[in-house]
């Protein structure tokens, strides 16, 4: 007789809703909602609700797979192991530690991702090592560090609601982060103004006060010149600026170059309600901007979002409770993966690879010799393996053939590769294309952390066995390690792995599993263990010492529409899929909500086009083109299009540019030129 | 007494509670039982549990509510076999009393320690009010995969149910709806009183992202119109008596005694089972039906008037019970048939010969229940031997009085007089039998006398010759 509930983490959003997990003889039989979660309160959405459902799908993999004559065969652990040890061996031999990536994955635990970059840095010798926070907040991670030194959410979901102003600008917040949605709506409620910037009608615009919707790719000149206004009439924090920033002078200069009148030409917005927004904002007490993708995925993504760290330290909104700067992190443990270091340039905490001190601390704590060098990013290993400098990749838990831009490219890129080794829960697209597939487990079958977007971390619980042959992947990656004589893998469970984390990363110093068991809520940084964790960052000084004002110039989307391609593409996701799919896909209750994909369309275009309500029409842009159902809206602007990403039938990433961002790397998902024609197939 | 008190002494009985709690679950683990269902705190976080051991009973709690009828459901069904202690709440025993009722769980081998609820706990949980609340649903919809008797409709149209006026509120509708499914022209209407949209509740788009026709507008509401005309004629028709005031019969006590009406919607294929008379104790069939005539009518403590029509629409009830299920048997208690019409008696005659409905003189003065089966059993007079007799059937259909629907304020606006029982006054009966006091405006159909339909349709067209006269003579 074994009944359970096991309180864990969702492995969907960032908002990091804690549910139970309820086990009757090691079979989940559902979600339970922890009502007294503090995030959820016990009504998670509909995602964390049915989040059970596809731990048991008959697709999950269930042991090793090599490919032989073009299909795949089951194999044993053993040959498995031996298989990836001897040929990632070879490689690097034959062509040096460099012309190996690894892809970590921001949907695995803080355990897991640490021991990736580990093995990566360690064992194989390469900083060549990242995941998909490149494809989100890469942009976040370096614009916030380099203006107020740490590239995280400033404050926590909670104080979302005590907020008198908030800002959401490139944030879908209700249908990607419900629970902080939730919580703009009850601050609302309680009597704050609202203004939302974005150039589709997402669900939260019915609630705005103040809606701006301005074209994609205008974010800068819109900031610009919100804070133009700001400025003119007096608002901004004048001792604020004096005592905890730098480099105001400059950009008071170059926000006078943004008058209301040009921003709104290049904008589109109305200068009332432009007008507005400054008013709101300036004179708001406590002022809280939310971002999401909306802000990051662009070529001028780091100029972005340091136009947002302006905005907040004009007016002295950081440092204090329900303010500051807020990037909603888009996966569950995205936040983590990025914290332990599993980006080409930095270690865990992020420690710079190319500091001699810290690198010196990790090859003591290791044990080996490490490479000085920044390694490639997501964007770049793509670029390298195509032309011929990375001859293997390692994925684990990520679909780039899906996620990626240019799916095309991508697709040629993984083909050309001598070696790729996929390590997943399903065979997804992008594990069609490996040599060895490597059944990992669910978070239903593995005991770990995941830190949340407010950095919050918490504790991953195993309800059951693991499913088939399956592995948690941190056991995969230390016996592979060990196969491949690292030292320093002989780990007996996670919680060891975390020990080792907080010994060589000041942020989780403080933070163990008997802390976190004993229901503490533990926001890092956390640098000790009597430390209670951190709920608002910058609090008396910013973490680099001042806040650092930079002077951002509007520059136009790397690719516009022209005649040929008169429409711009954005992109973006729905409530009711996850990403790629890989895992929502498989729940029957949100596959009946959302069963494909669509373009959405402004009527008056749709009328030009003479496209109806639900027709099969054509988008097609320099590098690919799909079929899709058109969905005929006044929620969009004219001349933008925009499409969800989840689906590999009409998959929006076969349009998407590869144009990145010059410093973070983040490509350009929110802009690109397409062509949208009546006739497809069955139109 | 002060609130501060209040609070206190309230957290003392909580401890107190608790304890006895604790004590109680002790004892049944040492008395047998294989697990105590409770409540438990563990990583800082409360939820269900199956306590198996006495030491993991100190750390059980009592709050907050959790649903823990699911749990035990599946816990029992899990382990038939086994004895388990609830620590329940008076709500989670009322929904297991319902699932055992619906035949998904049997509560032999529970046991249940109760909790007494907090007034806090009480007010939160709002008991009286209705469970469902669309402000906090998120959409999961899981609840509509865990109900086993389907009560919760698929929710994303429109998230709003309403008990259902066609069908007696036997079914549930939504705000946005058809009338009824004859209803001429056949478009959806939508309910300003519960529709969230409209009564700006929520932004609720359900209906508008279903509708492929873009007919969906918000923003209208209702007009009033002024319009000249020469002559009204008031065809309101009827409504029904309310007949739990005759509480020998016990209905809205009984469950299984309904009124004529809510039969007629139990046996029509577009009703609330799809036509499939089932009864409402247990949804089983019933093959033997009894019918009450006169509730309520020809009664001097209710309404002194005959309704007219129960005779034969009991008649084809019957009829139509027989045709759904072949060897049904009816009976009809009556005062006397009044088969007033060309070829009504011989519908009576048929009715006895060919579908197996007989009739009974005599007034049945009670009906009590056999707790067994939930049958009803009828006491009465058989008049034509003069014995006092029971009958024990499976279901009561009783034909209830009808009563003209026309309130004293249209009255008044329209400026005519009604007569004692509420029928529009006519008072030149015999040369002009559709006019009303006023002149100008006459009445037709039930609102004028009891009448069955065709008789009521015979009038229309008399009242449109009435108007026709009336206003060609200007």
């Amino acid at each position: 007789m074994n009944s359970d509930f096991v309180l864990t983490v969702c492995p969907f959003c960032g908002c990091g809703c804690q549910f139970y997990l309820q086990v009757l003889d090691n079979e989940i039989t559902g979600v339970v909602p922890c009502k007294t979660d503090e995030i959820s309160e016990g009504k998670p959405c509909i995602k964390g609700r049915n989040a059970a459902d596809f731990i048991n799908h008959p697709d999950r993999l269930k042991s090793p797979l090599a490919k032989r004559n073009g299909k795949f065969e089951p194999i044993s652990w053993d040959e498995a192991l031996d298989l990836v040890s001897k040929r990632l061996s070879e490689i690097r031999e034959k062509h040096g530690p460099d012309s190996i990536g690894f892809l970590s994955s921001a949907k695995c635990t803080n355990e897991e991702n640490f021991l990736m970059m580990k093995f990566a840095r360690a064992v194989i010798g390469t900083n060549n090592v990242d995941h998909c926070a490149r494809l989100c907040h890469a942009s976040t991670v370096l614009g916030l560090a380099k203006a107020f030194g740490s590239g995280a959410m400033t404050n926590s979901i909670p104080e979302v609601e005590g907020a008198d102003c908030i800002f959401v600008i490139g944030s879908n917040t209700i249908e990607q982060h419900p629970l902080i949605g939730s919580r703009v709506l009850r601050a609302k409620e309680k009597g704050a103004k609202l203004i939302v910037a974005d150039p589709r009608r997402t669900p939260i615009v019915q609630f705005a006060d103040v809606y701006l919707p301005h074209k994609p790719g205008t974010d800068v000149c819109l900031l610009n010149g919100i804070m133009n206004l700001i400025l003119s009439r007096n608002l901004a924090d004048k001792d604020f600026i004096a005592q905890q920033t730098e480099g105001f002078t400059a950009l008071e200069k170059k926000v006078k170059e943004y008058p209301p009148e040009r921003v709104c030409e290049i904008t589109g917005v109305d200068q009332a309600a432009l007008e507005e927004a400054a008013r709101i904002y300036g004179e708001a007490e406590r002022a809280s901007i939310l971002y999401a993708m909306g802000i990051t995925q662009h070529t001028t993504g780091t100029d972005n979002v340091e136009s947002c760290a302006n905005l907040a330290m004009l007016t002295g909104n950081v440092g204090r409770e329900s303010t500051g700067v807020n990037p909603l992190r888009g996966q569950n443990n995205v936040q983590g993966a990025c914290d332990m270091g599993a980006l080409p340039n930095v270690y865990s905490g992020y420690q710079s690879v190319t500091d001699r001190t810290a690198r010196a601390k990790f090859e003591k704590a290791w044990g080996v010799k490490l490479p000085d060098n920044v390694g490639l990013t997501v964007t770049e290993m793509t670029d390298a393996a195509l032309t011929g400098s990375l001859k293997a990749m390692y994925i684990m838990g990520e679909n780039p053939l899906l996620s990626d831009p240019d799916i095309n490219h991508v697709k040629k890129a993984l083909s050309s590769l001598d070696f790729l080794v996929v390590q997943d829960i399903f065979l997804s697209e992008t594990a069609q294309f490996a040599h060895v597939v490597l059944p990992g487990c669910s978070f239903a079958e593995k005991e770990g952390t995941f830190t949340a977007t407010d950095r919050r971390v918490q504790r991953v619980r195993k309800a059951i066995e693991p499913i088939g042959d399956s592995k948690p992947d941190w056991l995969i990656i230390g016996e592979l390690a060990k196969k491949m004589g690292g030292k320093g893998f002989d780990y007996e469970s996670a919680e060891e792995i975390m020990k080792e984390i907080a010994k060589v990363t000041p942020s989780y110093a403080g933070i163990s599993y008997d802390r976190l068991d004993s229901g503490e809520v533990l926001a890092w940084p956390c640098p000790s263990k009597e430390h209670p964790g951190t709920k608002f960052l910058h609090g008396e000084t910013f973490a680099r010492g001042k806040g650092h004002f930079f002077a951002v110039d509007y520059k136009e989307p790397a690719e516009l529409p022209d005649k040929e391609y008169p429409f711009t593409l954005t992109t973006g996701r729905l409530m009711f899929q996850y990403h790629t799919g890989t895992m929502t896909r498989r729940v029957p209750a949100l596959e009946r909500e959302l069963p494909t994909g669509f373009v959405e369309l402004n009527s008056e275009d749709a009328k030009k086009l003479s496209i109806a309500q639900g027709e099969k029409v054509k988008v097609k842009s320099r590098r690919g083109e799909i079929e899709i159902k058109a969905l005929v809206t006044d929620g969009i602007r004219p001349g933008v299009v925009f499409i969800p990403f989840h689906f590999v039938e009409c998959a929006a990433n076969e349009l998407t540019s590869r144009n990145i961002d010059p410093e973070a790397k983040i490509p350009e998902f929110k802009v690109c030129a397409v062509k949208v024609s009546k006739g497809g197939k069955h139109g | 007494m002060a609130k501060k008190e209040t609070t206190v002494i309230a957290e003392a009985e909580k401890v107190l509670d608790r304890e006895r709690i604790e004590k109680e679950a002790e004892k049944a683990l040492e008395e047998g039982y294989d697990g105590i269902i409770g409540l438990r705190r563990r990583w800082g976080h409360v939820s269900p549990y199956l306590f198996t051991s006495k030491k993991e009973l100190k750390e059980l709690e009592l709050e907050p509510r959790y649903n823990l009828a699911t749990f035990v459901r599946q816990i029992k069904n899990k382990w038939p076999d086994k004895k388990f202690a609830v620590v329940s709440r008076g709500c989670d025993e009322r929904a297991l009393d319902k699932l055992e009722e619906l035949g998904v769980l049997s509560k032999e081998g529970l046991a249940f320690i109760g909790i007494t609820c907090s007034m806090e706990q009480a007010e939160e949980c709002n008991c009286e009010k209705p469970i469902y609340n669309t402000f906090d649903c998120t959409g999961c919809w899981k609840c509509i995969e865990k109900c086993e008797k389907d009560a919760v409709t698929r929710m994303n149209v429109c998230p709003i149910l309403v008990p259902d006026e066609f069908n007696i509120g036997l079914s549930h509708r939504k705000a946005i709806y058809l009338t009824f499914p004859q209803a001429v022209p056949k478009k959806n209407i939508r309910d300003a009183e519960h529709c969230l949209r409209i009564t700006e509740k929520l932004e609720c788009k359900g209906c508008e992202n279903a509708c492929e026709a873009n007919a969906i507008v918000h923003d209208m509401t209702d007009e009033i119109l002024d319009i000249d005309v020469g002559a009204i004629i008031v065809a309101t028709g009827l409504d029904f008596y309310d007949v739990s005031k005759l509480e020998e019969y016990g209905y809205g006590r009984i469950k299984n005694v309904v009124t004529a009406i809510e039969n007629e919607r139990l046996t029509a294929a577009s009703g609330p089972t799809m036509g499939e008379l089932k009864r409402p104790s247990d949804g089983k069939i019933p093959h033997n039906i009894a019918f009450i005539q006169c509730v309520g009518s020809r009664d001097f403590r209710y309404l002194p008037y005959c309704s007219a029509v129960c005779c034969m629409h009991a008649t084809k009830e019957a009829m139509m019970a027989y045709e759904h299920e072949p060897g049904t048997k009816s009976t009809v208690f009556y005062m006397d048939m009044r088969a007033v019409g060309k070829r009504f008696q011989e519908y009576i005659a048929r009715a006895k010969d060919e579908y197996n409905v007989s009739y009974v003189r005599g007034r049945p003065g009670r009906i009590e229940v056999d707790p067994k089966n939930d049958n009803p059993i009828i006491w009465y007079e058989d008049t034509t031997t003069g014995e006092i007799k029971s009958f024990e059937t499976e279901l009561v259909v009783l034909s209830q009085a009808m009563i003209p629907q026309i309130t004293k304020e249209l009255a008044e606006i329209l400026g005519i007089e009604l007569d004692e029982n509420g029928f529009v006054k006519a008072p030149e009966k015999m040369s002009h039998p559709l006019d009303t006091t006023k002149p100008g405006i006459f009445a037709c159909g039930y609102v004028h006398s009891p009448r069955d339909i065709p008789d009521s349709v015979t009038q229309a067209s008399g009242a449109a010759g009435r108007v026709a006269e009336s206003l060609g003579r200007r």
